[in-house]
């Protein structure tokens, strides 16, 4: 009985190990993301994030939608969120507040007109003095 | 039958209408477990090969906020009920069938040096490699929980894991010492003229106590899992789980005079202070201090000093000192470890207050990251019970504002119980010997008051989190 129950466990989680489909960082490898952070260097309070898309040629891409997503590296802490839709000559500039001093991680998400999607992640470091409102209000 | 006698607890969990049957009940302690067991093996599942960013992943929220924060409020309301219901320890009886009787735990070993050892580790290591930002370490920490637990039982008679190993168990004995409920008889008569001794050797039912605890002889929570395996195992229904005041413990003088015990208290206490020093600016000032002064240092050890001097020197230091001041302020010469252990325990009080302030923080900022966390978790594998997209807008539970106010009044609760307790040994002490006086009690009070007050201020600065920018992602 025992035997059957360890195995069963184990059979559970190969099982869904091996059927786990995880939407981390889908990319399209013909879309370019940059991030800029204004002020730079970041300090903690609000700030401006500039999001520049272009295609492989350099082109702008001007109508992708996006969800930007901000987190902290410790588990538990209550992200950033924002969203932006249109971004004149590529550049996309999303209004943002840095909530905490600390590694933050920015998850760019974005969907393209013609269905292609992207996400691409990326490293801020900030710092500063804070007024940390976590209540988003 | 068992003859009730006036020692018989007042409440006794173990005999309440439904919860004392199924505490009782021989499979009451899988009960707890198998539901950790899931949780043990969703964060090991979770943590290997989930998303990597530490607020998505079930391995690091629900380890590093639902776990500390839940076992620090079961602790406060009932007792050890981790330990309880501990998974580490569910493949105990697969490693004693292999390992027959096993051997004794060595001599030497039989005390509190290796665990003080392995929590300064586990805190250094949390420190060192951002345990908190790393779903796969926590799955690792996980993985070698079990491993250790299962080799150590297999090896050994006893459980060593449990009572000289374990950091979890370690931080849990401490803490438990102010929990509400003790293990105790209800009759002591019947334990006079009881001959199996089945609580501490098992019988029929159930194994006997494995940290070989005997159940009326147990004055204290230290060392006590919780199990019920005692209970289980006597034959005339003669152990109780019972309630006590909270401070009871600790102002009887319960714990056995020894150095490793005590300093044990006090390195538990450090590190309520070193932990939350961890996550405020200056330690990363200190840290950029020390790699410039010390360039042959390389970034863990720094890390390794800066704890080590948090959380073994200073509370060896302090405790000397204020046992050696307090010695000399009355004159005695009664032996240094007696003084240090008399007052140490004192401080679990103060200890309680500032881990219950830290990790409530977490817990009442991060409580409802959970949901989304399994949101994402459910979604990858493609049930959508919960939503088809995560919802990362969930967080705290309880107003921003309301937190600052809520550490400090735990922290001076929790110095205030630790001066009653200090009083309350003191006057202990002073009545049975005319060489003792309040002045003995100044350098414990002062170190208690100087303590708590470096807890609010670390309380008061800005968090931050750092070190985790070569993590991969």
């Amino acid at each position: 009985m025992k035997r059957w129950f360890l195995f069963l466990i184990i059979a559970v989680l190969l099982s869904a190990a091996c059927t786990r489909a995880s939407r981390e960082l889908e990319t399209a490898a013909d879309v370019e993301v940059q991030l800029m952070v204004e002020p730079a260097p970041p300090v903690v309070g609000e700030a401006v994030l500039v999001i520049t898309i272009t295609d492989e040629t350099g082109a702008p891409l001007e109508d992708a939608k996006l969800d930007i997503k901000g987190d902290m590296a410790h588990a538990g802490m209550k992200p950033v969120l924002a969203t932006a839709e249109r971004g004149e000559g590529g550049v996309y500039r999303v209004p943002f507040e840095w909530t905490m001093a600390g590694d933050w991680f920015v998850t760019i998400r974005g969907a393209l007109p013609d269905g292609r999607t992207f996400s691409r992640r990326f490293d801020v470091s900030v710092g500063g003095e804070m007024d940390m409102n976590m209540d988003g209000s | 039958m068992t003859t009730r006698s006036a020692t018989a607890p007042s409440f006794d969990l173990l005999h309440a209408a439904i919860i004392g049957r199924v505490l009782r009940w021989r499979w009451g302690r899988l009960l707890f477990q198998i539901p950790l067991l899931f949780l043990a093996l969703l964060i090991i599942y979770d943590g290997l090969t989930g998303p990597q960013l530490a607020p998505e992943n079930m391995a690091t929220v629900s380890a590093w906020i639902h776990y500390r924060g839940l076992v620090m409020l079961a602790l406060l309301l009932v007792g050890n009920l981790f330990c309880m219901g501990c998974p580490f320890t569910l493949p105990r009886t697969l490693a004693r069938r292999i390992s027959g009787r096993g051997r004794r735990w060595p001599r030497a070993l039989r005390n509190k040096w290796l665990a003080i050892a392995l929590l300064f580790l586990i805190f250094f290591l949390y420190e060192w490699l951002d345990l908190w930002a790393s779903p796969w370490l926590t799955a690792w920490v996980a993985i070698a929980y079990f491993a250790a637990a299962f080799a150590l039982e297999a090896l050994f008679a006893e459980s060593p894991f449990c009572k000289y190993l374990c950091p979890l168990g370690s931080f849990n004995f401490v803490a438990s010492t102010i929990s509400p409920f003790q293990i105790t008889v209800r009759s002591r008569d019947a334990c006079r003229i009881c001959e199996s001794k089945d609580c501490i050797r098992g019988g029929e039912n159930a194994l006997g106590c494995g940290l070989e605890l005997y159940a009326p002889q147990v004055r204290s929570n230290f060392d006590c899992t919780f199990c019920l395996d005692c209970a289980r195992a006597c034959p005339h229904d003669n152990v109780a789980l019972a309630a006590r005041p909270p401070l009871r413990e600790l102002m009887r003088d319960a714990w056995p005079h020894r150095w490793d015990v005590a300093f044990l208290a006090l390195v538990w206490v450090a590190a309520s202070l070193s932990n939350a020093f961890g996550m405020v600016p200056p330690v990363y000032a200190l840290e950029a201090s020390l790699l410039t002064w010390l360039p042959f240092l390389n970034k863990a050890l720094v890390l390794l000093l800066i704890f080590a001097v948090l959380n073994l020197a200073a509370p060896a230091a302090l405790g000397l000192a204020a046992s050696w001041l307090s010695r000399s302020l009355v004159r005695s010469s009664e032996p240094l470890r007696r003084v240090f252990a008399r007052y140490a325990p004192a401080f679990v009080p103060l200890g309680f207050g500032v881990w219950f302030a830290h990790y409530g923080f977490h817990f009442a900022t991060g409580a409802l990251t959970i949901v989304p966390a399994l949101q994402n978790f459910l979604i990858d594998h493609g049930i959508f019970l919960l939503g088809d997209r995560p919802n990362w807008a969930l967080g705290p539970i309880l107003p921003y504002s309301w937190l600052l106010p809520l550490q400090m009044a735990f922290t001076l609760i929790g110095l205030l119980a630790t001066l009653l307790v200090l009083g309350e040994r003191n006057r202990q002490i002073v009545s049975s010997s005319s060489r003792h006086s309040i002045l003995a009690l100044l350098p414990w009070a002062a170190l208690a008051i100087a303590l708590a007050f470096a807890a609010i201020y670390l309380f008061t600065l800005p968090m931050e989190m750092r070190g985790t920018m070569s993590m991969g992602h």
